[in-house]
């Protein structure tokens, strides 16, 4: 970029070699091949990276036609190639960020401008079952990381024009490409441009990964709850399109942001749409009532053990005064202990190969939860609470909100031990209180609950039928807000 | 956004203050908690207590502990009882309360129990027994083939008093009975013998609250029909006169299993007294008759002989009611709602209004099914 006086790309080809080597050195795999071009008898030098280009294209697309075929025979006449995209570049920081990018170019003797032929073919995964929410009916294509590929995915869910795209690119260094998806007519401009706004004010070297980005443009960056969602399914990603959000796609990553999101859509998954509806509307109660397991259960049995056991009934305070009584540590410690080592437990499960992670499972479940009770340091009520808990946690969808609900637990847990119900209550308090300040690209986490949007309860904590629901949600505030027309209701009409 | 941050410390910190903190912790196996509180007078008038508390350890063989000791006022009992034992006493989960029929038979035991209402941390739940007995005896009863005492004895009530057999009075209840005019308190009560506990039935109190009568279960029964709390499943036998029987067999007897049932009480006031009318209306099925009799012909005969001694008894337990100036079936309550000015001239004296008054009992049953054989 210090060079703007001279950054015009130089006309004489042996100048062009010296100037990329000067620029480029150091890099072995960047090719210079140099040739005679036979259709307008001039001298061609083409540059590519080794490894980001497709070389079966290079050969057969380019250099045979150019070397081999005939053309019109003058020189400054067009040349013919098998290539579907190429560019017409004059600058060197154009051709040096083309190269990198695996665009191939083509200098020609005694010519001002350069040509970028896409070439591009870097080492790509095939397109895979999505390994983090893997769904019984759903699709089995998750996205790679290639961002094209992930737009060609969610543009086969949506074949239409409103279907738009804004492209832009962040990283000084690493240049990567953010691509914002949205329905023109549905999704409300507001998000679009604030979400547009955010990403253009980021300043960082490169952005590697999508939870990356996430956290540059969150609205609270404190808070433990995640504002936006990611995914790695192209249908999941779609569905949310045509509810009036946008996705954002990052090049690179297996994985795009939802946005906005509402505390509620971290219960839903879409395979609760290829479900009937009764079935999905229990298993949504389900994840609702293993939230609260999973946060509050093993702080509810501390404030219970510590303070409020007058409201044990008889025969399990005899169970539970047993079982207490062999073990050397108070309950809040004796829970904390557990708790940790369940953490540690999944951490070491993710972290480790398939086969190994069985065996820490096993080490987990047997030597920790049978040893551990046999030798009287924890009791077997603990045992069973946390079990309960993973258990829980497990079956909400969202990896993220997994997260967060992990880090409440624990903070709930010091305010029993230290308070009992009261601490409890201040805890949830506390909780709902700050889920209801949170926005998520402006607007409000907590809706439908809070804004209260009774129509939107349709699709949050039940689902009804599919031809129930002939609006988008209210929370999005979308543009367009009839979805489809009244499927049942015609037919018992007639 | 760190300005927001200090501004929700504050805020956390501000919340946090003003709760009481981690005082009142006490882990489970740190507290000790007696199921069973019993009351009692010794011969010169002395006060005891005595408590049972569960053992939470799988090492002893015996699973509960029984203290007990004398002192002047229940919670200052609590310091003696500490003095015993290795946790903290905690009256929270008591189950039974249990009063020597020698306290109740002094005026004022009542107020003994103060604490239990005034400090909010005592359990209300807890049921009212009366034992006919020295306490002590019954805390001293351990038998390897029952149950812990206290876990006996609130089994014993809850499921007896849903056959309507005791009386189900917890200790809230029994603030209300010994408060309100329109009725008087009645509690469970146990008797003791050969070692084992016996469910005797209900102890009946004054207005004052000092023991005047027992009831035994079948009396029990009645007083739960009259007082419109008897549920489905209560059984009641009855002897027919008239019919032959077959020593040593009481070969007249009529079993009958009501379903639900529908008592009426009438109020009125006439002369000076308090007339009730109450009808008693209910299906029953027969669930035993040990006489030879064709239910199936002769069905209005025997409703009609059942009604006779079902009104005889109902009768009886009235009077034995109104003789003892007391009224556990709350007929003052009636009197109140519907002779408002001629009760409330009386109300500090309902049980003596009471067995002035006259009560008429009309009972009639309907006999829905005899049973699966003929």
């Amino acid at each position: 970029m210090a060079e703007k006086v001279n950054d015009c790309i130089a006309t004489d080809l042996n100048s062009v070699i010296s100037h990329l080597r000067e620029h480029f050195n150091d890099t072995p795999d960047l090719i210079f091949r140099e040739f005679g071009i036979k259709q307008t008898g001039e001298q061609g030098l083409l540059v590519f990276m080794d490894g980001l280009s497709d070389k079966n294209a290079i050969n057969h697309d380019i250099l045979r036609p150019l070397q081999f075929e005939e053309g019109s025979g003058q020189a400054g006449g067009k040349l013919i190639m098998n290539v579907g995209h190429i560019m017409t570049v004059e600058t060197w920081m154009r051709v040096e960020q083309n190269l990198l990018n695996g665009f191939s170019t083509l200098f020609v003797d005694g010519r001002t401008e350069a040509y970028s032929l896409d070439t591009r073919g870097w080492p790509q995964r095939a397109i895979e079952d999505p390994q983090m929410e893997s769904s019984l009916k759903g699709a089995h294509q998750g996205f790679v990381e290639t961002g094209g590929q992930n737009i060609a995915l969610i543009r086969r869910y949506i074949p239409n024009r409103e279907l738009k795209i804004r492209k832009l690119t962040v990283g000084k260094r690493g240049r990567t490409e953010v691509s914002i998806l949205y329905l023109e007519d549905v999704t409300n401009k507001q998000f679009i441009n604030s979400l547009e706004e955010r990403i253009r004010a980021i300043t960082v070297d490169v952005i590697i990964n999508t939870g990356e980005l996430a956290e540059f443009v969150e609205d609270d960056p404190y808070s433990i709850f995640p504002q936006f969602m990611t995914t790695e399914r192209p249908d999941a990603a779609a569905s949310q399109i045509l509810q009036g959000r946008c996705v954002v796609v990052l090049d690179r990553s297996p994985s795009v942001i939802v946005a906005p999101v509402s505390f509620m859509s971290f219960f839903q998954s879409v395979d609760d749409y290829s479900t009937r509806w009764s079935i999905s509307t229990f298993i949504r109660l389900l994840r609702m009532f293993a939230f609260f397991v999973a946060a509050f259960l093993p702080a509810f049995y501390i404030a219970v053990v510590s303070y409020h056991f007058e409201i044990i009934p008889l025969k399990l305070l005899f169970t539970l005064g047993e079982s207490r009584g062999r073990v050397p540590f108070p309950p809040f410690l004796e829970a904390i202990i557990m708790e940790l080592t369940l953490e540690m437990l999944r951490e070491a499960g993710v972290r480790l190969p398939a086969p190994v992670g069985q065996t820490v499972g096993i080490v987990g479940g047997i030597v920790i939860g049978q040893a551990v009770v046999q030798a009287g340091l924890i009791s077997n009520t603990m045992v069973i609470i946390v079990s309960f808990t993973a258990i829980a946690s497990f079956i909400l969808p969202n990896y993220d909100m997994v997260a967060a609900v992990r880090l409440v637990r624990f903070m709930l847990m010091v305010l029993a031990a230290m308070f009992g119900f009261v601490g409890l209550t201040v805890g949830l308090m506390a909780m709902v209180g700050h889920l209801i300040t949170l926005k998520s690209l402006g607007m409000p986490y907590s809706t439908p609950l809070a804004p209260l949007h009774i129509k939107d309860w349709k699709d949050t904590i039940i689902r009804m039928p599919l031809w129930k629901m002939n609006k988008r949600p209210e929370g999005s505030a979308p543009l367009q807000s009839v979805r489809q027309g009244n499927t049942r209701t015609k037919e018992e009409q007639e | 956004m760190p300005i927001m941050i200090v501004r929700r410390g504050l805020l956390a910190c501000l919340l946090l203050i003003p709760l009481t903190g981690c005082a009142d912790q006490i882990d489970l196996e740190t507290a000790t908690v007696p199921l069973a509180l019993g009351m009692d007078l010794d011969e010169e008038g002395r006060f005891h207590y005595f408590t049972s508390e569960p053992i939470f350890s799988s090492k002893l063989k015996k699973t509960s502990h029984e203290s007990s000791g004398t002192s002047t006022t229940l919670r200052q009992s609590r310091e003696r009882q500490d003095s015993q034992i290795l946790g903290l006493t905690l009256g929270r989960n008591f189950q039974v309360t249990i009063i020597g029929k020698r306290m109740m038979q002094h005026k004022g035991w009542f107020k003994m129990m103060d604490v239990l209402y005034r400090d909010a941390r005592n359990t209300l739940t807890d049921r009212m027994i009366m034992f006919d007995g020295p306490v002590s005896e019954l805390f001293a009863l351990d038998q390897p083939d029952q149950p812990m005492m206290p876990v006996l004895l609130r089994g014993m009530v809850i499921n007896k008093s849903s056959r309507s057999e005791t009386a189900n009075t917890s200790v809230q209840q029994l603030h209300r009975q010994m408060y309100e005019t329109g009725i008087t308190p009645y509690v469970s009560e146990i008797t003791v013998s050969n070692k084992k506990i016996y469910m005797a039935g209900t102890a009946l109190m004054d207005s004052k609250g000092i023991y005047v009568e027992s009831l035994n279960t079948t009396e029990s029964i009645l007083l739960a029909v009259l007082q419109r709390t008897a549920n489905p499943g209560i059984s009641l036998t009855f002897q027919i006169p008239g019919v032959e029987k077959q020593p040593p067999f009481v070969s007249n007897s009529v079993s009958i299993s009501p379903g639900k049932i529908s008592t009426k009480i009438k109020t009125s006031y006439e002369n000076g007294k308090f007339n009730f009318h109450i009808k008693v209306k209910t299906n029953v099925s027969l669930t035993e008759h040990l006489f030879p009799f064709d239910v199936f012909k002769e069905k209005k005969e025997l409703e009609k002989k059942i009604n006779e001694q079902m009104t005889k008894k109902l009768t009886a337990l009235v009077h034995k009611i109104q003789k003892k100036k007391v009224d556990p079936i709350g007929l003052g309550l009636y009197a109140r709602a519907h002779e408002y000015d001629a009760y409330m001239k009386v109300k500090d004296n309902w049980g003596e209004a009471l067995s002035r008054g006259d009560v008429k009992i009309e009972v009639s049953v309907t006999i829905a099914s005899v049973g699966a054989v003929r």
